[in-house]
C-alpha cells in the first residue's frame, strides 16, 4: 500500500497543485498561494481520502506537508 | 474600500513589483499556483500605495508583520501604524479595506461556475445556516448563497484575526443577511459589546463581504457604523521606484472620515 506521503502528494497533484510542481515537504504551505476556498475543498478531500477527521482549527495551524503527514499518521495510528 | 483590478498586465506587474521590498518580492517568486504571484504583487502594491497615502509616509518606510494567526499589520519606520486594514484577492479581483481604528476583515470570491462546490463544504456553516441551503434547490441560487455566506463568514474571522482557527460552525450569520439583505450587525456570544457591521456586495463576476468592528472606540450598540464605500482602482500607473509615490501616481483615495488617519 502506498505511503501516506505518496497518497498525499497524489491528492495534491490531482486536486490543488499543478502536475509538474516540485513538492517540498518542509516548505510553508502558504507558499502555494491557494485561496481559502481551494484549501477548504482540499481539507474535505483529505479527510475523506484518509477516512479521518482533523478538526479545521488544527488543520489550519499545520504549516508544512511534513507536519500534515505527521498529523495524518497520528490519526491513523 | 477599494477594488483592485488584478487581471494580467505585464507592465503593470513590473511597476507593482518595484514597489515591493525584497522579502515581498521573494514571497511573490515562491508562490506556486498560476496567477498567485501576480495577485499578490498587484494587491500588495495597491495596499502600499493606499497606506502611504492614508499615513502620509514614504513607501520605503512601510513594512508589514503578521499577528499569530497571520493577519498582517503595518509599521512605519518600525512603529505600528495607526490604521486597520485587510486584503483579499481571488482571480482578477482584489479588495482592500482601510479604517483608521477598530478591526476590519474582507473577503472576495470570484465566481467560478465550473468550480465544484460539493455539499460537504457546508460543514463550515452552522446548523441553522445549513438548513437555509436545504431550502435552496436551484443550483445558481445555491451557489450564490454559498458565496455570500462564505465571504461573510470569512470576513468576520479575518476581522477578528483568528482565521480558520475559529470554529465557524458555532455562530450564525445575522438573520437579516441570511434573508438576503445587504448588511446587518453581528455580535459574538462571548464578546457582546463588539458590534460587527457586516455588508455583502458583488456583481456577476464576484461576491464580496466586509466586517468592521468600531466598538473599541466606544460606539454604542445603537450607533450604526459607516456604510462601506467601494471604489474601483486599476493602479495602472504605479510608480517604478520604491519611493516614488508622487502626486500623479498617488491613488485618489476618497477621504471620508473613516479613511483619514488619526492626527
Amino acid at each position: 500500500m502506498a505511503s501516506v506521503e505518496d497518497r498525499l502528494v497524489t491528492l495534491l497533484r490531482d486536486n490543488l497543485l499543478p502536475e509538474e510542481t516540485e513538492i517540498d515537504l518542509d516548505a510553508d504551505v502558504s507558499d502555494w498561494g491557494a485561496t481559502s476556498l481551494s484549501i477548504l475543498k482540499f481539507y474535505q478531500l483529505l479527510n475523506s481520502a484518509f477516512d479521518i477527521e482533523i478538526p479545521s482549527e488544527e488543520f489550519c495551524e499545520i504549516r508544512t506537508l511534513r507536519g500534515l503527514i505527521e498529523r495524518i499518521d497520528s490519526e491513523l495510528a | 474600500m477599494v477594488l483592485v483590478d488584478l487581471s494580467a498586465d505585464r507592465r503593470r506587474e513590473q511597476s507593482a513589483t518595484g514597489l515591493l521590498n525584497a522579502a515581498e518580492q521573494d514571497r511573490a517568486a515562491r508562490l506556486i499556483l498560476p496567477g498567485a504571484g501576480r495577485e499578490f504583487v498587484l494587491c500588495r502594491a495597491a495596499l502600499r500605495a493606499l497606506l502611504c497615502s492614508a499615513l502620509d509616509c514614504d513607501n520605503a518606510d512601510l513594512t508589514f508583520r503578521t499577528e499569530t494567526h497571520g493577519k498582517p499589520y503595518a509599521l512605519v519606520r518600525g512603529r505600528v501604524a495607526p490604521v486597520s486594514f485587510n486584503v483579499s484577492h481571488s482571480g482578477d479581483h482584489g479588495l482592500i479595506a482601510i479604517a483608521p481604528h477598530g478591526r476590519v476583515g474582507v473577503d472576495i470570491e470570484t465566481h467560478d461556475w465550473a468550480f465544484d462546490l460539493p455539499a460537504g463544504l457546508l460543514s463550515v456553516f452552522s446548523v441553522r445556516e445549513r438548513g437555509d441551503f436545504a431550502e435552496t434547490r436551484d443550483d445558481a441560487r445555491w451557489r450564490q448563497r454559498f458565496y455570500r455566506y462564505w465571504t461573510l463568514k470569512e470576513s468576520l474571522i479575518k476581522g477578528v484575526g483568528l482565521g480558520f482557527a475559529m470554529n465557524t460552525t458555532r455562530f450564525d450569520l445575522p438573520s437579516a443577511l441570511r434573508r438576503g439583505e445587504a448588511d446587518g450587525v453581528f455580535r459574538f456570544h462571548h464578546q457582546p459589546t463588539a458590534n460587527w457591521h457586516l455588508a455583502t456586495f458583488g456583481n456577476r463576476a464576484f461576491t464580496a463581504a466586509v466586517a468592521i468592528d468600531y466598538s473599541g472606540r466606544g460606539m454604542s450598540p445603537h450607533e450604526s457604523g459607516p456604510s462601506p464605500r467601494t471604489h474601483r482602482r486599476r493602479f495602472s500607473r504605479l510608480p517604478a521606484g520604491p519611493r516614488a509615490l508622487g502626486p500623479v501616481t498617488r491613488p485618489r483615495v476618497v477621504r471620508h472620515p473613516h479613511l483619514t488617519p488619526d492626527p
